[in-house]
């Protein structure tokens, strides 16, 4: 067995693109090979391994990454010919404008653009010009005769042999170039910062003597694999709303290099993205779901989705103007919530589904233009990728009382339902969400906040009941008081006074009543408050109260009944 | 072996940017490199005693190897901040054009301890060292105050400091790899020198820092120690 290291020593997706491209060349040199990437955290490099010895050919020369032919180029490969694709992308646009509300399967394949198409006008954008850039210089040395000698490099840079370790990898594949190269006057390439994030053109002087500008040089071979790398694990995207570009490189944790491929491919038909913060979010959920749904074998029946891919490693490249500049080098993780756990595998995928995919609409429904929405995305990104229950809380209480001023204005509403909510809490590691949420004290106070709040608006809007009053700014109250135990429970206790008090007049007037609460369910609260955190009980009735429960009939609209008030009554 | 190690409270943001980044995208360093911790060290020494004592000073200080331990915790705050970047066409009088760029700045919490092999010194340059250690402030980017808090002489390292190749490791839950530079052996006072135009010799070590990511998300990464 022969194993390959790329060592991350800059913590960007700069070392993920090459250990990517390192798999497929390693692929490409021994056919039969599957090759998997693993991410070794007790020496921090991803390690890939091959059960043959790889000896490159110098008669076989492989084509690791398409050239990208533009108008300009007038004599280059035509593995990919920009202008083409482009207009064929116009030509798909228009023809959707032009047949609004066909179904997505129901446009004809001739017409659906490439997938992929953003990764290569990307490098268009910033690879100016790309065929004199270091892309194309790569392209053809690889090309050449030469092309052994530049595999040699590689492969003995990257081998894992503790001598190997000693010095950096760019002195490795310098020594390299000097042993199987010698007299090339093309082995190196400028290190562009579309694939090496950290490493753009400006100043990296040693000493603080001079100001010059630069542009870093790399062994040509070492930057060709993260070439390669990008068309595997990738996602290039533009925010709503901007010219910026946003770059998201799926981690491996460990998963065959072929399969990290299809998997990207299937992804990025699937991924829809939106403004900055939303672009985060989608891709975790969306990579998250294609985990899930990808495992046809059902091979996949314990452990997580970020135990094959752990996240995505992003950068994100700001337009100013005359050229874009990295503004953000980050990490979003997967979801460590999403877990099957062998027994019943099947049914929890499909549960799991159920849950991003309401995730992923309610996200997609926010719009981050409007500074409110804005902050509860950051919230919920802050949640996802931070595995923060706190953030997930405070997201929730106030999406909540958002989509009651929502549906109070008529506009459309999505609301995330109890079930999904309490299937997430549950499974996020220690905390004391669960013996809260099943306590019968929470959820009949949870109820009667429903009942105030969601149930009272809709028979209003929908009824024209009104019967009962809406607590508009209940949640806000419950919050804001939730800095002690004793201004919290004066709160809800006056809460629920006026709940009661409701109920009294409503069936004074021969109105039918809504569900009690009790001394009892009160009694219960406080001993919860007495037990926990006041903050998070707070946040938890409100999360609890201002959601859909399952049983409830499910509309979008509330144009349309959303739900039968009278029929919730009877069933309560 | 005896190693010297001093220890501080850091007090306020720590950057250091990587070797490998360009000013485009300043990501920080977790760690002081050894080469960062010495010429401290050499500043410190100039700004005590004047530039002759740190020139003896540099003479058996740039060979000594030098090992931190980070603190417990680290977050790392992703920022992007104005800088000055000299344009394609300067006017006169106007060398720089403001723009932004993406900065790392690292909240420690805990002990910062730098350890100093000093196995080949001799008393006097023992003293001299725990002296220069005491009057350091300020590591990696201006402003990046420590406290000193003390110091002594351990026999041998603890997990809990970063190793370099070469060195007995510890399999750890988790680390942190960097490319730390350090003063190469041709190191000399001209190519260290601001004053000169001498390059100076830097050799790069792979090194492993004892830090487990916890949590990440756009704006901030936070990393506990492992050892």
């Amino acid at each position: 067995m022969n194993t390959f290291t790329v060592p991350r020593s800059q913590g960007t997706y700069a070392d993920t693109l090459m250990a990517l491209g390192l798999g497929r060349l390693l692929a490409a040199l021994g056919p039969s090979e599957k090759v998997t990437v693993r991410l070794d955290t007790a020496r921090d490099v991803l390690t890939l391994t091959t059960t043959q010895p790889v000896m490159p050919s110098a008669e076989v020369r492989l084509r690791l990454y398409d050239y990208i032919k533009t108008d300009k180029d007038m004599n280059g490969p035509t593995d990919y010919v920009y202008e083409r694709e482009k207009e064929r992308r116009q030509q798909f646009f228009k023809w959707r404008e032009m047949h609004r509300g066909v179904r997505p399967e129901d446009i004809p394949e001739d017409l659906i653009p490439r997938s992929d198409y953003s990764l290569y006008s990307s490098l268009v954008d910033m690879l100016k010009p790309v065929n004199t850039s270091g892309y194309a210089t790569a392209y053809r040395e690889l090309a050449s005769e030469r092309f052994a000698g530049h595999v040699q490099v590689a492969l003995e840079a990257l081998a894992d042999h503790p001598d190997s370790q000693e010095t950096s990898l760019s002195e490795r594949a310098e020594r390299g170039l000097k042993k199987y190269l010698k007299g090339n006057r093309v082995n190196e390439v400028s290190v562009v910062q579309i694939f090496n994030p950290m490493t753009g053109k400006g100043m990296n002087s040693p000493k603080a003597n001079s100001i010059g500008m630069g542009q870093e040089k790399a062994p040509l071979v070492l930057e060709a694999l993260k070439y390669t790398g990008w068309f595997i694990g990738a996602v290039a995207v533009t925010p709503k709303g901007s010219k910026d570009l946003k770059v998201l490189v799926a981690q491996p944790t460990n998963i065959e290099v072929e399969t990290l491929q299809r998997i990207m491919i299937e992804f990025r038909q699937n991924f829809v993205g939106g403004g900055a913060i939303q672009v985060d979010i989608l891709a975790a959920l969306t990579l998250t779901e294609t985990l899930l749904r990808h495992d046809e074998h059902k091979t996949f029946k314990r452990g997580r989705p970020r135990d094959l891919l752990s996240g995505f490693q992003t950068a994100y490249f700001q337009n100013l103007g005359s050229a874009k500049g990295v503004t953000n080098i980050s990490f979003i993780a997967l979801p460590a919530w999403v877990q099957l756990d062998g027994d019943q595998a099947d049914e929890q995928r499909r549960a799991w589904m159920e849950v991003l995919a309401e995730h992923r609409l309610v996200i997609r429904g926010l719009d981050e233009s409007h500074s409110e929405e804005r902050t509860l995305l950051e919230k919920y990104r802050e949640f996802l990728s931070g595995q923060d229950t706190h953030a997930f809380l405070d997201f929730l209480s106030d999406y909540g009382p958002h989509m009651l001023g929502r549906a109070d204005r008529g506009k459309f509403t999505r609301w995330m339902t109890t079930e999904h909510i309490g299937r997430v809490l549950n499974h996020m590691g220690k905390n004391n969400v669960t013996s809260i949420i099943s306590d019968p004290g929470f959820q009949s106070v949870a109820g009667a906040i429903r009942r105030a709040t969601r149930t009272a608006l809709y028979a209003r809007k929908l009824g024209n009941d009104r019967t009962y009053d809406v607590h508009y700014g209940l949640a806000q109250e419950l919050k804001r008081s939730a800095v002690t135990k004793a201004r919290f429970m004066t709160a809800l206790s006056d809460f629920v006074t006026e709940y009661m008090t409701e109920n009294l007049r409503a069936a004074d007037r021969g109105k039918r009543g809504r569900v009690a609460v009790t001394t009892e369910d009160l009694l219960q609260v406080g001993k919860l408050l007495d037990e926990h955190d006041p903050q998070m009980v707070a946040m938890l009735l409100i999360a609890y109260g201002y959601a859909k429960e399952p049983r409830e009939d499910v509309q979008e609209f509330v144009e349309t009944p959303e739900e039968n008030p009278t029929a919730l009554e009877e069933q309560e | 072996m005896t190693w010297l190690v001093a220890t501080y409270e850091p007090t306020a943001l720590f950057s250091l940017k990587d070797s490998q980044a360009t000013s485009a995208a300043g990501k920080s360093l977790l760690v002081p490199s050894p080469y960062a911790i010495k010429t401290a060290l050499i500043d410190v020494a100039v700004n005590w005693q004047g530039v002759k004592f740190a020139q003896e000073v540099f003479g058996w200080l740039r060979v000594l190897p030098v090992r931190s331990s980070p603190p417990r915790w680290a977050c790392v705050t992703n920022a992007f901040i104005k800088v000055q970047r000299p344009p394609k066409n300067a006017e006169p009088g106007n060398p720089f054009k403001p723009t932004v760029a993406f900065r790392e700045y690292v909240q420690f919490r805990g002990e910062l301890r730098l350890a100093l092999d000093i196995s080949c010194l001799g008393e006097t340059e023992r003293q001299t060292l725990t002296s220069l250690l005491l009057r350091l402030n300020m590591l990696g980017k201006r402003g990046g105050f420590i406290q000193w808090q003390g110091s002594g002489e351990l026999p041998e390292l603890d997990i809990s400091f970063v190793t370099h190749t070469g060195d007995v490791r510890t399999h750890l839950s988790g680390v942190i790899m960097h490319y730390l530079d350090d003063y190469g052996p041709k190191m000399t006072w001209d190519r260290l020198s601001t004053f000169t135009t001498d390059k100076p010799d830097r050799m790069i070590v792979s090194a492993l820092i004892p830090y487990r990511l916890v949590r990440s998300s756009k704006r901030s990464t936070v990393y506990e120690r492992t050892g």
